[in-house]
């Protein structure tokens, strides 16, 4: 028996070892299925993360998924007279925007953090926001942290293959990051400018039941007790969907109560019909939804006080 | 951390991994207790495996152990054990029945007779019922024949029907070979461990890499083969065909592998089935468990091929559609039994149903033309059936076939990702050349001795293969569903 446990200790060592070998050698190949190493995404997360690491303090900070990217113009807050950053990213659920607080609080500093929740994120498990995250931002105890959490072979594929990248290749330090999808610009302060407005015709959805998992819940909670920890204020903020997205949520009451006991929580409003007017998709806003949602967060900024002057 | 919750542990899941070292530690340590205390400890850890899908059904299986012992006993008393025997039979397959059968043929009388409002009980099938019910079964028949001495230890006959690595999908165990093993006590052997741990990638390899990417390809072209050219629908085939291989002989390579780290030795259940050089050699070499099963419980004491040759036919046609049936309640099993009885009948009337007894090419490292040749027209043959054995209903299997003997047959197949296809036919290729390798060997990844650089070169190979090439949602075991 004793010989069997340390000759199995051996080949653990050994295929340890192998096995990031064959990591380094085909992993950026897209041959590995489990590996989804993506160094520059749509979501332009590694410039955005490059640009926070050197920001200094900010009045508003945005967290959140592509609902916050994509939402919050941070040019128009600007010319408000705030200075603003928006730290969302793809798919980026509580468990990613814990990792991000943790490297990128202190020096952001944000006076208030506006952090977007929306129903479909909830109930997410984050997986694609989790490879994203270790693709695009450099690793830290708590990015390697959250990859072994998920126990997932995708994400910890992901995070080894990153972490050989960034140690052995400094493949974050030579990196240029051009748009993926075309017209797609990157606008300094973390918002991303989509020119195009396609026509967007919902389609009718099937009534469903949001799921919040547990584990979202569990790190929303631990990101808004960093934020208390750091005496910074924040607003929850729902972003609206088109009606149709909206309409097909059957617990929703449900789902704005459970909102509602982690702090101040605000569902903006519903914007006039049709859907095609202000979406370019079920739960992206156009240029025309930007503004209107963006001077609705100003509002509430100011009217509600949440800004000390 | 609430990543993890407590569900099915599949061989291939995250459960499983940290399941079977936590068990294999235990199991060795009670050694120096007794043989009572590692026998029920296998009991309890068998019992969580199973009681993780479902704990309702531990009770199903408590019922099934109890039955079969009591009969068991009673058998031997020799009164009315005739009556005892059918007693058991009865009870067994009246459980089963009703899990699996009852809502099919109450759907299918109420069809013929145009019945309204048929009595649909919808329950669920409990995982692994017809293996163990199987498995017990042949207990009490086996005590019947006198072939095996009733055991009065209740906990050794629990395990024998509990056995978790076995206990979901085979192989389907005999008394008369696993539960002396049970009875005595077990000896940890380094080489016998470590051939079950290199047995267990093997298995985890044909599972993951090689089955769930073909998988793939096929869900997405049987869920609307209309879509498809006769090219794509017959890649599809083929693909199922490796598919459901890789599938049941890689679960029953790791169940058999995870057993030798437990020191039990289960029989061999495939043995190099897609070589076969005719139906009657494909049928020795693929569910071996359940195909001799049938054969020494059903054909032989229904007169097997001892008889005239009404009778072999009709036998023949039992043993084939039973075989076909025990699958599932559906139309389309029992064609692909009637499928292979019809292939298989020729061969036994003309007496050539045991021309092929040995490996192919023995003796030798590449096959003859002719041998190829009668290896992919076998290959054929079983693709074909394989296709009503995929299909929801045989007139989806009756189009399907009919259009891949179309002038699509000539077009170029349907390829969704070419990167994935390419790992598939890689991943394919290395399982057939290490089985028609080893074709010999007691199982297919038992390597010839060879440097230790290589081996672990291979073993390193496979293991990263399984660990980056599957695909990223996990799979259930085709079987299960059996």
């Amino acid at each position: 028996m004793r010989k069997f446990i340390s000759k199995i200790v051996l080949f653990a060592i050994v295929a340890a070892s192998g096995f990031l070998l064959w990591l380094s050698l085909l992993g950026g190949t897209g041959l590995l299925r489990t590996v989804n190493y993506r160094l520059g995404n749509y979501g332009h997360l590694y410039t955005r993360a490059s640009e926070a690491a050197g920001y200094g303090p900010v009045d508003i900070l945005f967290l959140g998924s592509s609902h916050a990217y994509r939402t919050f113009d941070t040019r128009y807050f600007d010319s408000l007279g705030y200075r603003t950053f928006n730290l969302g990213s793809s798919n980026q659920t509580p468990v990613q925007t814990y990792v991000l607080l943790q490297q990128y609080l202190i020096r952001l500093n944000p006076k208030l953090v506006v952090f977007e929740v929306h129903p479909d994120i909830m109930a997410y498990d984050g997986v694609e926001g989790a490879v994203d995250l270790l693709s695009n931002v450099p690793i830290t105890p708590a990015s390697a942290s959250m990859a072994l959490d998920y126990r997932n072979l995708k994400v910890f594929n992901t995070f080894c293959y990153s972490l050989i990248r960034q140690w052995f290749c400094g493949a974050l330090d030579h990196f240029e990051e051009d748009s993926i999808v075309e017209g797609w610009a990157y606008v300094p302060g973390g918002f991303v400018y989509i020119p195009q407005e396609p026509v967007f015709v919902p389609d009718s959805i099937p009534l469903q039941d949001i799921q919040v998992l547990p584990e979202q819940v569990q790190s929303l909670s631990k990101c808004l007790d960093l934020l208390r920890h750091h005496d910074i204020p924040f607003i929850l903020v729902e972003v609206p969907s088109s009606h149709a997205l909206s309409q097909s949520y059957a617990n929703y009451g449900q789902y704005t109560d459970l909102m509602a006991t982690f702090g101040p929580f605000y569902q903006l409003p519903l914007l006039p019909t049709p859907d095609s007017l202000y979406f370019t998709d079920l739960d992206h806003l156009n240029h025309r939804g930007v503004q209107i949602v963006c001077s609705q967060v100003a509002d509430l900024i100011e009217s509600q006080h949440l800004l000390a002057p | 951390m609430p990543f993890v919750i407590l569900s099915a542990m599949l061989f291939n899941s995250l459960q499983f991994i940290i399941f079977l070292p936590l068990a294999f530690c235990g199991y060795w340590a009670l050694s120096k207790a007794s043989l009572r205390w590692q026998n029920l400890f296998i009991v309890a850890v068998s019992y969580l495996f199973y009681g993780l899908w479902d704990p309702r059904f531990l009770l199903l299986i408590a019922f099934t152990s109890l039955c079969s012992f009591l009969s068991g006993l009673l058998i031997r008393r020799h009164t009315f054990s005739r009556l005892v025997l059918w007693v058991n039979v009865l009870l067994n397959l009246t459980v089963l029945g009703l899990f699996k059968y009852f809502d099919f043929f109450s759907l299918s009388f109420s069809q013929l007779f145009g019945i309204r409002d048929p009595l649909i009980l919808h329950l669920v099938l409990p995982v692994g019922i017809s293996f163990y019910t199987f498995q017990a079964l042949s207990y009490s028949i086996d005590v019947y024949r006198r072939q095996v001495v009733p055991t009065t230890d209740p906990v050794a006959f629990f395990a024998y029907v509990s056995f978790f690595p076995q206990l979901v999908a085979g192989p389907i165990e005999r008394a008369s070979s696993l539960l002396p093993q049970f009875l005595k006590p077990r000896q940890f052997q380094y080489s016998v461990a470590v051939d079950g741990l290199r047995q267990m990638l093997w298995g985890f390899f044909k599972k993951v890499v090689v089955a769930d990417n073909c998988a793939e390809y096929v869900d997405l072209v049987f869920s609307s083969p209309e879509s498809y050219s006769g090219s794509s629908l017959f890649l599809a085939a083929v693909l199922f065909t490796i598919q459901i291989y890789g599938d049941f002989s890689g679960y029953s390579d790791i169940a058999i592998g995870c057993s030798k780290l437990f020191g039990i030795q289960l029989r061999r259940n495939f043995s190099v089935p897609y070589f076969s050089r005719d139906i009657a050699e494909f049928w020795r070499r693929w569910h071996i468990s359940l195909s001799s099963w049938f054969r020494d419980y059903v054909y032989i004491p229904l007169g097997g091929s001892r008889c005239s040759r009404l009778k072999v036919i009709r036998n023949t046609f039992i043993i084939f559609l039973l075989s076909g049936f025990w699958h599932g309640a559906n139309w389309t099993f029992l064609a692909w039994g009637l499928y292979h009885a019809l292939l298989f009948i020729p061969l036994i009337l003309l007496g050539r149903n045991r021309r092929f007894v040995d490996v192919a090419a023995s003796g030798r490292i590449l096959p003859s033309l002719v041998e190829l040749f009668q290896m992919l027209f076998t290959f054929i043959l079983v693709v074909l059936g394989w296709i009503i054995f995929r299909s929801p209903s045989i007139g989806f299997a009756v189009n399907y076939i009919a259009e891949i003997f179309s002038v699509g047959l000539f077009s170029a197949p349907f390829v969704h990702s070419v990167p994935i296809m390419g790992v598939l036919v890689f991943s394919i290729a290395v399982m057939f050349v290490v089985e028609w390798v080893n074709r010999n060997q007691s199982h297919t990844f038992a390597l010839q001795p060879c440097s230790r650089i290589l081996r672990w070169g291979f073993y390193i190979v496979l293991l990263s293969m399984v660990l980056t090439c599957a695909p990223t949602s996990e799979m259930p075991f085709i079987y299960f569903q059996f």
